[in-house]
């Protein structure tokens, strides 16, 4: 992957499919078997979200019938693949209270948490990155490995420790815990994105009188922005799609999505299968979205910035 | 990680130190992190260490009782050996998850390696299914595996129940795990492939290296790392799996998708038991955690050595 030599930020513009690949991928094109078969894989690995996406435009009646109905129409003939288009579960969902009023704690929590694990984690990028002191490569490692912990082996003493300070079932209890568990993987991120930053910049900040602490704010975080957006995105799916936490340390008040869409199942006899997956489809979206747009980043952000993508 | 010499640091001290010493700046910047790391991770182990001594129940919240080891000794030595089935039940299924996505996620890079029209696009698919939720997918999982109109019985013409009472749970675990982290093992895949030198497979053409040599002398061994980085970070996720089998079977004792996570869920918050057990058998996931977090750290460490 470091092809290029080189350790500047440069390396960042090879996006995952724009660069050369493989023996001879300049010259040779891929076989259309190769593409055919890939096709395949695809359409069946994105065949579940796409019935998702199609569950939540149907009445009841279709969610239940055979064969499954996967057309969208007007009508729906017994025995065929037609459904019947309907909007009406995404007219129930977004007219339920309850689930509107978890979909913000969703994004509140998120969105603080990211802002702060992003926050806390530059800054100890900085620190690891720019000062070699005694215990910095253990304490590093000590950050890291955090993140290796079994959400549940930390839930039971969590929940413990949140009934006796109050802070069971609060927006405010998860933002603290997701803050931390996402901190390990900001600190990481971080430290990789201004380890790239040279140091010379700083110093030459440093010539002309800023103190390092201006040096910081003004030369190194404009500096470090991109790979600081790059990690909120992470943090931001990561705290989105988090449920463990949320089943175990939330009850009425601070309920988050992932665990309300699940608590629809309810009664397995009468699943709203509809509206279940229209909640599902909307929570899910943005994700996609910002995911997507990441996707330069992703080896990076999956190997903790070990790996430049 | 050290791959910068410490040269320049200290300078700045004397120079622009007219407001914060560096040490001062060095301090505000790594404190918090370590403060909030040791009051939410280090705080809450260390107490529950000393609970799972105990007979602690705080519901009750009498004088809680030290009792040594018995809370270990009546997990591993319970009734019908939960504990030790949930361990086996877990590890089986980081074994066959964890091959089957690196076995699918490494074919399909491979097939992903020469350039074509829209391939840009079509990983960018393929990459969609590890951005969703597993709790949310596995809530729609449950309508896809539903034993009377889910399409997925339809398509294999069965009436298979996949629920937690038949052994088939398990599968629908696997299937749901897989499809969802296949493309993680795909991306780490793609990733060492590309770092392999194409001057390599030119010099093995000119020697006249067959097909299959070409692959097992070359690119197997240069993937190897990234592939392996990959397979250990899988089996250490799989090994903690909680969100999926928890929303696809809930927290029974004894079903085929109990596993340690889930079996800790089911003991630590089923009502008014006493902490000390649940704590005890955190402990236990958490020791052979450790095992697997060693892994992840040593290869983190390997591949990030190799490419600096």
């Amino acid at each position: 992957m470091n092809a290029k030599p080189g350790p500047g930020g440069a390396t960042q513009e090879g996006a995952l499919e724009s660069r050369a690949v493989g023996p001879r991928s300049a010259v040779a094109a891929a076989s259309p078997l190769r593409v055919v078969v890939l096709l395949a894989y695809a359409i069946l690995s994105l065949s579940p979200v796409i019935y998702m996406v199609l569950t939540a435009f149907k009445l009841p009646a279709d969610t239940a019938a055979l064969p499954p109905r996967i057309l969208p129409g007007p009508a729906a003939p017994e025995g065929t693949f037609w459904f019947r288009f309907s909007l009406s579960n995404f007219s129930r969902i977004l007219s339920d209270a309850d689930t509107l009023r978890y979909l913000f704690n969703s994004v509140f929590i998120s969105i603080v948490s990211t802002a702060a694990s992003v926050g806390f984690g530059t800054l100890a990028g900085y620190g690891f990155s720019r000062f070699r002191f005694r215990g910095g490569k253990d304490a590093l490692f000590f950050v890291l490995s955090t993140r290796m912990l079994p959400p549940l082996a930390v839930a039971v003493p969590i929940s413990f420790m949140y009934s006796r300070l109050g802070l069971l079932d609060t927006r405010f209890g998860l933002i603290l815990l997701y803050t931390c568990f996402n901190l390990s993987f900001s600190t990481w991120m971080m430290k990789a994105f201004i380890d790239e930053i040279p140091q010379a910049y700083e110093e030459a900040a440093m010539l002309d009188g800023y103190s390092r602490l201006e040096a910081l704010f003004k030369v190194v975080l404009p500096e470090a922005a991109p790979g600081m957006a790059a990690t909120a995105v992470f943090c931001l799916i990561s705290a989105w799609n988090e449920y463990a936490f949320a089943l175990t340390l939330t009850s009425t008040d601070a309920v988050t999505m992932p665990v309300r869409i699940h608590a629809i199942i309810g009664d397995l006899s009468m699943v709203p299968w509809g509206p279940l997956a229209a909640a599902s489809v909307l929570f899910l979206m943005p994700m996609v979205f910002f995911g997507l747009l990441m996707r330069k980043h992703l080896v990076r952000g999956v190997t903790f910035g070990a790996v430049k993508g | 990680m050290s791959a910068r010499p410490a040269g320049s640091q200290g300078r700045g001290t004397s120079q622009g130190g007219r407001f914060l010493g560096d040490g001062a700046v060095r301090n505000l910047c790594v404190t918090p992190v370590l403060v909030l790391l040791i009051a939410f991770n280090v705080f809450p182990l260390l107490a529950s260490l000393g609970i799972s001594f105990t007979d602690f129940n705080p519901i009750i919240d009498t004088q809680p009782t030290w009792n040594g080891f018995d809370n270990y000794r009546d997990l591993l030595d319970g009734p019908r050996q939960e504990v030790w089935r949930a361990f086996s039940r877990t590890a089986a299924l980081v074994v066959v998850t964890v091959g089957l996505e690196t076995l699918i996620g490494f074919g399909a890079a491979l097939l992903l390696r020469r350039r074509f029209k829209g391939r840009g696009l079509l990983i960018a698919m393929l990459l969609i299914p590890m951005m969703l939720s597993p709790a949310v997918m596995g809530s729609f999982w449950r309508y896809l595996f539903n034993a009377d109109f889910g399409a997925l019985n339809w398509i294999l013409d069965v009436r298979w129940n996949w629920d937690g009472s038949s052994a088939r749970a398990f599968w629908a675990v696997v299937i749901a795990e897989v499809w969802m982290w296949t493309p993680f093992m795909m991306l780490l895949s793609l990733a060492g492939l590309s770092g392999i030198p194409n001057a390599l497979y030119e010099a093995a053409m000119v020697d006249r290296a067959g097909r299959w040599f070409r692959f097992r002398q070359i690119t197997l061994p240069l993937a190897a790392p990234m592939v392996l980085l990959g397979v250990v970070f899988r089996a250490m996720d799989t090994f903690r799996l909680f969100d999926t089998a928890m929303v696809m079977n809930g927290n029974l004792e004894g079903q085929p998708t109990t596993f340690v996570s889930v079996l800790l869920h089911a003991r630590g918050f089923g009502g008014s038991r006493s902490l000390g057990e649940p704590t005890a058998l955190a402990y236990l996931l958490l020791i052979a955690s450790l095992a697997l977090a060693t892994l992840v750290l040593r290869y983190l460490d390997a591949v990030r050595g190799r490419r600096a």
